[in-house]
């Protein structure tokens, strides 16, 4: 378990690198705090909910398989959930997205954690 | 040489011999990307004001993106994108406007500048998905797959960038996820994120959405023919799971299924805008003009394309065994190709067109790397990999001697005096007040005036309003009458109830006549604030505003609310107007 759990760390962070390593040299004249502020908007927002809600698949399928369905979850889930609660309830999409991503990363996280343990048990 | 260095040289080798020939290849093509990628947004991510737009469409999801900033009711649009006219629902895609807001409300960044980024990171983030797609197939079909994708960074391609074909872009990032996704679909669960994501892509944009559906029905039709029409050997879990999924989809189109439901509404605004035909084919002289995608436009790649195409077609319909991932990427190659060629309710095609160097990559990679499969006995594995690997890099160098683009101009609508002006009013003019824009040279996208978030209207758009102007210039008629129109962004639709739904025209949403959706005569005293280019290119235009400007503020009380060297924004304060009369302008 914990080897799986360093692996997908260590390759997050790699993924994380190699995002922020390709806009920082794409946007290599704007500052370096507005490339990190996107890389970390894109992350938080999106890409990282979405991975940690594939986490279920741990065991299933690949780290890129994972990643890539992810990304597509990421955005498809926090856009979609904003969306329904401006429809629903009236809530403004600028006041429900900061909520949401952590939702989802804590939930991912719990049953990728549960996927690891039952696999161990 | 001691043991010690000996050691060290060990380890470096063997690091060495770790790095692959593809990583080699990937990153010689990501420099590429980068290069070819810089034309757009000058290697930095804010700009001054709105960067490279040309067209107004762009300006047009700007403005939504802003609405969904401020709206806690997604029935009340605001009335600057509505002209003054209350309670209109948005209809209008929402799933890009959305993740819009929320970027640029997190980063800080303005609405226009996360609009241009988005364009551009969804387009290389579906390049990357799809050659991690083909990697399943073939790593050398994936990598010569590479070399087509930087085309899209060239004109015509790039009207997907600064034209007009945001939603596009957007959506098609959920495409390629959904086919990642449409693979592992018997995966438990996996038919809710599937669905989510295809329903996420028709919120995003309906065109691409419907071509990729019919792309997975034609895979289970291509499945069909592979098993020898035998339905008993059919995958029937894998169908019963996309059927699922499209249960879970219908869901989130929730809001949109009357649009579908109500054929009476939907045929009446295909009406309000001339169209009368559902479904056309549109070849490619007849459809969206003076920007079409050919085959010669791929220069040498089209023979690939057409090798591609044939290779393909065998593939599918010959070959013995079954790949799903090759199958699955043929139908959904074959189907966006057929897609191309056909209107729906009047969409142009170039939705779909402008965004082939993307779905003909399969193409491409997979003709190369089957007819030199054939060779496979006369070359040897090691040979055929050293043979690919030289390919693939010729065709980078090819794109980038033939079809290296050329960047567009930096502001050629809006620029840093224009947006100066724009925030101006945007930010200090109060909510209810509205704007008469006057006049300006770069005044033809008039959906860039949505950024200023106040009604406005305008008389220096439309040929008509140019005529006049002209003639009033040459007449030397200084008036405070003027030919102004009054721009309505879409159609009205009401909700008398939630499967009921009305498609209102100009009239019936309570414009009152003669102010309908088209040009009529008005006093310019009559409006909040004048909001006018004191500059021109056109010297006599460029007095005739400096004239009107004068008679404003020396006889009709105006005050100047803001001014910058291009344009003025005067404040109107109620105490009358300035006379009619000849001046000497020619």
């Amino acid at each position: 378990m914990k080897k799986t759990i360093k692996y997908e760390i260590r390759n997050i962070l790699i993924f994380l690198l190699i995002f922020y390593a390709f806009f920082q040299i794409y946007y290599r004249k704007d500052f370096v705090w507005n490339v990190i502020k996107l890389t970390f908007g894109h992350f938080y927002l999106y890409i990282f909910p979405g991975y940690c809600l594939m986490l279920y698949y741990i065991k299933r399928l690949d780290f890129i398989t994972r990643l890539i369905i992810g990304a597509g979850l990421g955005y498809a889930f926090t856009g979609f959930v904003s969306y329904v609660l401006l429809v629903a309830l009236h809530i403004n999409v600028l006041k429900s997205y900061l909520f949401i991503p952590i939702s989802a990363i804590l939930i991912g996280l719990y049953l990728g954690y549960r996927k690891l343990k039952n696999e161990r048990s | 040489m001691g043991e010690g260095k000996k050691e060290d040289l060990e380890i470096k080798f063997n690091i060495l011999k770790k790095i692959k020939l593809e990583w080699i290849l990937l990153f010689i093509f990501v420099l590429f990307l980068l290069k070819f990628a810089s034309i757009f947004n000058a290697h930095q991510v804010e700009h001054e004001s709105p960067y490279q737009i040309v067209a107004g469409d762009m300006f047009t999801f700007m403005a939504y993106s802003e609405a969904f900033k401020e709206i806690s009711d997604i029935n009340k649009r605001p009335v600057y994108t509505t002209a003054g006219y209350e309670n209109v629902p948005l209809f209008f895609s929402p799933f890009p406007g959305i993740l819009t807001a929320q970027l640029s409300d997190f980063t800080g960044l303005e609405i226009y500048d996360v609009v241009m980024h988005y364009n551009l990171f969804f387009i290389i983030a579906s390049i990357f998905i799809i050659y991690f797609l083909l990697r399943r197939i073939n790593k050398n079909i994936a990598l010569l797959s590479l070399p087509v994708a930087l085309l899209i960074f060239k004109w015509p391609f790039t009207y997907y960038m600064n034209w007009g074909m945001h939603l596009s872009n957007v959506n098609y990032f959920f495409v390629v996820a959904s086919l990642f996704a449409f693979l592992h679909l018997k995966e438990r669960w996996m038919f809710l994120i599937f669905g989510l994501i295809n329903g996420a892509g028709f919120l995003a944009h309906g065109r691409e959405f419907q071509t990729v559906n019919l792309a997975f029905v034609a895979f289970f039709g291509f499945q069909f023919i592979y098993r020898r029409f035998n339905l008993r050997k059919m995958d029937w879990k894998h169908i019963k799971f996309y059927c699922l999924s499209l249960v879970i989809t219908l869901i989130t189109l929730f809001r949109y299924l009357p649009v579908f439901l109500d054929f009476g509404a939907t045929a009446k605004a295909g009406a309000l805008s001339g169209i009368s035909q559902y479904i056309k084919f549109c070849p490619i002289p007849e459809s969206s003009a003076y920007h079409g995608v050919y085959l010669s436009t791929y220069g040498f790649f089209q023979w690939f394309i057409i090798i591609g195409f044939i290779v393909l077609l065998i593939l599918l319909f010959f070959k013995k065994k079954e790949n799903s991932v090759l199958v699955l990427t043929g139908a959904y190659s074959l189907l966006f190709i057929l897609s191309s060629f056909f209107c729906i309710y009047g969409n142009k095609t170039t939705q779909i067109r402008h965004l082939s160097p993307l779905y003909l990559m399969p193409i491409i990679g997979l003709g190369v790397v089957i007819i030199l499969l054939l060779f496979k006995k006369i070359f040897k594995e090691k040979g055929l990999a050293v043979i690919f690997a030289l390919i693939m890099i010729v065709f980078v160098l090819l794109a980038f001697k033939f079809h290296f683009p050329i960047p567009s101009p930096e502001y050629p609508v809006s620029n840093p005096y224009t947006w100066e002006a724009m925030k101006w009013v945007r930010d200090n003019a109060p909510e209810d007040k509205n704007v008469l824009v006057f006049m300006g040279d770069n005044h033809y996208q008039d959906t860039l005036f949505y950024l200023m978030k106040h009604v406005f209207y305008m008389t220096d758009k439309e040929p008509l309003q140019k005529e006049d102007f002209s003639k009033k210039i040459i007449k030397g008629n200084l008036t405070p009458t003027h030919l102004v129109d009054l721009h309505i962004v879409h159609w009205h639709y009401r909700r008398p109830s939630f499967f009921k739904l009305e498609t209102l025209n100009a009239t019936e949403a309570g414009y009152p006549d003669p102010k309908l959706d088209k040009a009529y005569y008005d006093s310019i005293c009559n409006y909040d604030y004048l909001y006018t280019n004191k500059v021109s290119r056109d010297k006599a235009r460029e007095k005739y505003a400096q004239e009107i400007i004068n008679a404003l503020v020396n006889e009709a009380g105006y005050t100047k609310a803001f001014e910058n060297g291009l344009v003025v924004v005067l404040q109107n304060n109620y105490k009358g107007c300035f006379e009619e009369r000849k001046v000497k302008i020619v």
